[in-house]
């Protein structure tokens, strides 16, 4: 068909009206495409509104992302700080366990090594204040560490024992059984230092002499050893005695 | 016979019976007593009545049923049932009604007087719900099968008693009870029920063939308020003994005794031994009282233990030596009071420390007295020698007084007193030794007896010989009376059985032998070989420094000649003694001592320590607060000296202590308070200072002596080629000594010989104390060397004394003179004759000072006045005039006369005043 026909034709109403129907239709499928594009662009606006607002979002986002990411690396390099730090840490917690047991080890050392120290010189502090007057020509210095120092002295040694055969002779004294442990302790340190030196070998049922033993004030004055009352101790070499054992005669 | 096997044991009945009341008293106060025989039946006895007491049912003999449920007995008698069987019953006659007074009463007549009836309370306790019993029981009921309704009293009203009902009843049978004690009483102990069933004369029949229960019952008992024992009589009876306790007491008896080693089981049973205690006389008892021995045992007569032999006791200031001989001439030195005999023998065990402990003298005393021979003193109440210096140093401060280790200067002193507390609180208060009357407490005498225990006993035999030394200070008449007193501690110490037998203690010999140099030179003389032959004469000098004093003695020794002495090897001359009265070992340590307080006085006085001031010290400012005769302060300066012993006797291992200035000592201040190290400064150069300026003086003392000695009408210095001088005692072992001899020995040389004797020999010579270097401890040192040579100068030895020292009296001990120039001038000397009166002063004033001293130093009119060895006395006459003069005359050893008089009338015993007599 060419165009005339179809300008003529188109002057046909039905086809006019078809064709008006037609361009109705299209116009109002353009109108509604229209709409539609209009709804689309306002959707597109909307989109774009959304896409800006998203955008913007996303920049916002990228901005926080990006300040996350520095965040992050910020906390990665805390973390690897602390990691560090950690493994330091575990590094001195090991250490420190380590020094820890050591300590332990020590305290338990010192505890075990020195127990008796503490225990002697607990008992020296309880010593009744004559007591404590009357010994100190020998305890110099009040302290511990005095009290170890001046306790070991050979001198101080012998005298300790004097004074507390003095006391056992006078029967006097409330503090004699704190008196005699501290002479053993000191005794004791006094003997490794010197180990030519022991206590003398005194069992109950020895006859009593004289020149070995010093019999208390109480009971016989010959017989046999009813009770050690303080060792005296003697030379291992010479069997010199140095200081008699103090017995009651039986 | 020398010994016999013994079956019986003789006693005297009253010691016996006082040992059983004492014993008895003991047991029932359950007081721990000695053990003795009396002690050993009771306790033994009582073993065997305990565990009856315990089972509760008694069988007595007698028909006694004891039950101790009420502490009483029931009557019993034994009767048979149908089937023979015998049983126990306890119904006593017929039954009664309650109202029947009268007829129950002329029932009870027919039971033994002490019996009566039950109260109801006893009833009920001891018959109801039985058990067990030794008579039959009535099973239901559990009450005794035989009686069931009983009569009962209370406040003289008589009732009766159903036990089964538990109800009174109208009628009842007598049960006759025996209480061991009132019905107020209450219940007794073991010992007790036991005490009272032996006053009862209760026998249980389980212990009817029990030797010691019968013993027992045997005695005459009183007693007072119930249980108190009064008297006790012994009734001669056949009582016996184990053998095998007595074994065992005979066997201790000197352990008991004075701590002498126990002897061997084997004595008594070996027939080639035996027991003095044994060895009995019957007829030697006032009222014998026989033990049979459960066995035989072997007794020794102490006559046949008697040993020919010597003792000689050198009695010492600071201890006692006492050597024996026996058959032959060797001389041994002997231990006393060491206990143990068979310890290791050691040099100082010979010497025994002079010094006694008194534990409980009243008892002692009371044992003492109680028999001539040996008496059972205990060594529990009184010790000697080592025992009692031991316990001296280790003894209270309260019990210091308890020790009398001042004996021999007691006993040398006219003037000096004792006094002791012993640890009982018994005082002893002693006037001067020569005033000490025969029954007086006699510690000299004790001390002997001691001796005699140790010398005199089952291991050494008996000596009856004993010689006596005695320092040359001592006057006749103290020596008398220490041999005396020595003769009768050593009489004491021979056993019972040898004084039972007659006149042979009259046998014991004790005499006064050489004075202690003298008896030294004698030793020492022969140890060094001096053997004179014809007429050399050694001229010699003893300087014996002991323990308190220093003594001299001067003499010769020579060939004994002439037919007087014709019996002799040697004889010794000694013509001066002398000495020197405070030089001792212990003196300078004493002197020592108080040097190092008085140099640490501030911080003494800052502590309150006191000590003591020594004799030829001198007080000094503030010394009042610091010097004290408190027993503190003894004791200070016994802790101080002891400490310096070592420096004194040089003890090489600990002189180092000496090198670091300061002491450590444990003292006590006035309050009792013990301060443990105290600090004392020490200078060891003046310490040495000290003792060389003291030793000094004594050895220049002794050269004066030595001149004037060998200066005598006999002899001239100048005549004599040589001096031996004999170091003696333990303090001449001092290397100061030698140092100081050999320093004075140049000077003096010097002085007699001139400057120039180089090439001459040696003008005095010297010996070192004799020891035992060789090991061998029975050879004379210059310690024991006394007691050996008393034993050599014995009579009947081969060493002939003559004492030119004693006339009539030693001569006197002191200078007496006058201050001249502050120089001390003699007026009168040691050889001055008593009783010449001599020209001291004029008479012109009332008052006049005489100084004195013993000190032979001052006879050179060099010494200062106011050297502390000299002392002065303010005397004053009467009659002042002026043509008048003072003279004085010695009396005694010690005393003086002095008279105004006319220098024309004197001799006519013509005087303005009444003669006025000192004491020094």
């Amino acid at each position: 068909m060419n165009k005339e026909e179809l300008l003529e034709l188109l002057k046909d109403e039905d086809i006019q009206k078809a064709v008006l129907a037609i361009r109705k239709s299209k116009i109002k499928k353009e109108k509604k495409l229209e709409y539609s594009i209009k709804e689309k662009d306002n959707e597109i606006e909307m989109l774009k509104g959304l896409v800006e607002k998203l955008k913007k979002c996303f920049r916002e986002e990228e901005v926080k992302s990006e300040k996350l990411t520095k965040d992050i690396d910020i906390k990665n390099n805390k973390l690897r700080e602390l990691e560090e730090l950690k493994n330091r840490l575990n590094f001195g917690i090991k250490d420190l366990k380590s020094k820890n047991n050591k300590l332990s080890k020590k305290v338990d050392f010192y505890r075990n090594t020195f127990e008796k120290e503490l225990n002697t010189y607990a008992l020296y502090e309880e010593l009744n204040s004559s007591t404590k007057s009357s010994l100190k020509g020998i305890f110099k210095d009040d302290s511990l560490e005095g009290f170890l120092a001046c306790g070991v002295q050979e001198k101080n040694i012998g005298s300790l024992w004097e004074y507390v055969k003095d006391e056992l002779r006078e029967e006097k004294n409330s503090d004699i059984k704190s008196l005699k442990t501290i002479f053993y302790f000191f005794f004791d340190s006094y003997k490794r230092a010197f180990p030519i030196y022991k206590v003398q070998n005194v069992v109950v049922g020895d006859e009593f002499d004289n020149e070995e033993h010093i019999k208390t004030n109480s009971g016989s004055v010959s017989g046999k050893v009813d009770e050690v009352v303080f060792v005296g101790w003697v030379n291992s070499k010479t069997n010199k005695i140095i200081k008699k054992s103090i017995v009651r005669v039986k | 016979m020398n010994t016999r096997m013994v079956d019986s044991l003789y006693k005297e009945a009253d010691e016996m019976a006082n040992d059983f009341f004492v014993s008895w008293k003991n047991f029932l106060t359950n007081i721990p007593s000695t053990d003795s025989l009396a002690k050993s039946m009771i306790e033994e006895t009582f073993e065997k009545v305990e565990p009856l007491i315990d089972e509760r049912w008694v069988i007595m003999e007698g028909e006694y049923l004891y039950d101790h449920k009420i502490q009483a007995c029931w009557l019993y008698e034994y009767k048979e049932d149908n089937n023979f069987n015998q049983y126990l019953d306890l119904k006593f006659g017929k039954r009664f009604r309650q109202s029947y007074v009268d007829n129950i009463k002329e029932e009870m007549k027919k039971i033994p007087s002490n019996m009566s009836l039950p109260t109801k309370k006893e009833l009920v306790f001891s018959f109801s719900d039985l058990e067990k019993a030794p008579f039959p029981i009535e099973t239901y009921y559990k009450r005794p099968k035989s009686v069931d309704y009983i009569l009962w009293e209370d406040n003289n009203q008589i009732n009766a008693y159903c036990l089964s009902s538990k109800r009174e009843y109208s009628e009842g049978d007598i049960v006759p009870l025996f209480r061991l004690h009132k019905k107020s009483h209450k219940s007794s102990t073991n010992r007790e029920i036991f005490f009272l069933w032996i006053l009862n004369g209760l026998l249980p029949t389980r212990l009817k063939e029990d030797s010691f229960y019968k013993t027992l019952l045997n005695f005459e008992y009183e007693v007072e308020n119930f249980l108190e024992l009064k008297s006790l009589k012994l009734h001669k009876a056949k009582i016996s003994i184990s053998s095998d306790k007595l074994i065992a007491e005979l066997l201790l008896e000197d352990k008991k005794r004075a701590d002498i080693q126990e002897y061997h089981e084997k004595m008594l049973l070996d027939i080639e031994q035996g027991h003095w205690s044994l060895w009995q006389d019957e007829s030697t008892f006032k009222k014998p009282m026989a033990f049979t021995l459960t066995k035989k045992l072997v007794a020794r007569d102490p006559k046949s233990s008697i040993v020919n032999g010597v003792v000689g006791i050198d009695f010492g200031t600071k201890s006692t030596v006492v050597a024996y001989q026996k058959e032959t001439t060797k001389i041994y030195p002997m231990r006393v009071g060491t206990g143990n005999l068979a310890k290791t023998i050691s040099a100082h065990h010979y010497e025994n420390p002079t010094i006694m402990e008194f534990n409980d003298l009243e008892e002692f005393v009371e044992d003492y007295n109680s028999r001539e021979g040996r008496p059972y003193t205990s060594w529990e109440n009184l010790t000697i020698s080592h025992t009692a210096f031991s316990s001296l140093m280790n003894s209270k401060s309260d019990d210091f007084n308890a020790y009398i280790s001042e004996l021999k200067q007691w006993a040398g002193n006219k003037d000096k007193k004792l006094k002791m507390v012993d640890k009982k609180g018994y005082i002893l208060d002693l006037a001067p030794f020569i005033d000490i009357g025969d029954n007086d407490i006699n510690p000299i005498e004790i001390y002997a007896y001691y001796l005699g225990l140790h010398i005199n006993n089952q291991h050494n035999g008996i000596y009856m010989n004993y010689i006596l030394s005695f320092p040359v200070t001592y006057e006749i008449d103290i020596r008398d009376k220490i041999v005396e007193s020595f003769r009768k501690g050593i009489k004491k110490s021979l056993p019972q059985e040898l004084h039972a037998q007659r006149g042979e203690v009259g046998k014991l010999s004790v005499k006064k032998g050489a004075s202690e140099p003298a008896a030294y030179a004698i030793v020492a003389l022969q140890e060094y070989g001096f053997e004179p032959e014809d007429y050399e004469k050694i001229f010699y000098g003893v300087f014996d420094f002991g323990g308190g004093t220093t003594d001299f003695d001067f003499g010769i020794f020579r060939e004994a000649n002439g037919k007087k002495e014709r019996r002799y090897d040697y004889a010794i001359e000694h013509f001066r003694a002398g000495g020197d009265r405070y030089l001792g070992g212990e003196n300078l340590l004493e002197r020592l001592a108080f040097e190092v307080f008085k140099n640490n006085k501030d911080e003494l006085l800052a502590e309150k320590i006191q000590f003591i001031l020594p004799p030829e010290c001198d007080e000094f400012l503030g010394s009042e607060m610091l010097v004290s005769q408190s027993r503190e302060a003894k004791m200070n300066t016994k802790i101080v000296m002891e400490k310096l012993r070592p420096f004194w006797e040089q003890h090489e291992d600990s002189l180092d202590d000496f090198d670091k200035d300061v002491l450590g000592v444990n003292l006590t201040n006035i309050n009792g308070q013990n301060l443990a190290n105290f600090e004392l400064t020490i200078d060891k150069n003046e310490m040495f200072e000290v003792l060389e300026n003291r030793i000094e003086k004594g050895v220049k003392n002794f050269f004066e002596s030595l001149k004037l000695a060998f200066n005598h009408k006999d002899n001239n210095l100048n005549t004599i080629d040589e001096i031996n001088i004999f170091l003696a005692g333990n303090s001449s072992k001092s290397p100061l000594v030698s140092k100081i001899f050999e320093r004075e020995i140049e000077k003096n040389t010097k002085e007699l010989k001139g400057e120039d004797r180089e090439n001459e020999k040696e003008y005095f010579k010297i010996f070192q104390p004799l020891g035992h270097e060789d090991g061998n401890l029975n050879q004379p040192t210059g310690k024991t060397g006394v007691a050996f040579g008393l034993i050599e100068s014995r009579e009947g030895g081969k060493i002939l004394v003559i004492d030119h020292n004693i006339k009539e009296n030693i001569n006197f001990k002191y200078y007496l003179g006058e201050s001249r120039r502050k120089k001390f001038k003699v007026v009168l000397d040691r050889e001055q004759e008593y009783n010449e009166w001599v020209e001291f002063i004029d008479a012109t004033q009332e008052t006049f000072e005489v100084y004195y001293s013993s000190q032979p130093l001052v006879s050179t009119n060099k010494i200062a006045i106011d050297d502390n060895s000299i002392k002065k006395r303010i005397l004053k006459i009467d009659k002042i005039d002026d043509e008048a003069f003072i003279y004085l005359r010695i009396i005694t050893p010690t005393t003086f006369e002095y008279v105004v008089a006319h220098e024309d009338q004197i001799a006519s015993s013509t005087y303005l005043q009444n003669v006025v007599k000192v004491t020094l």
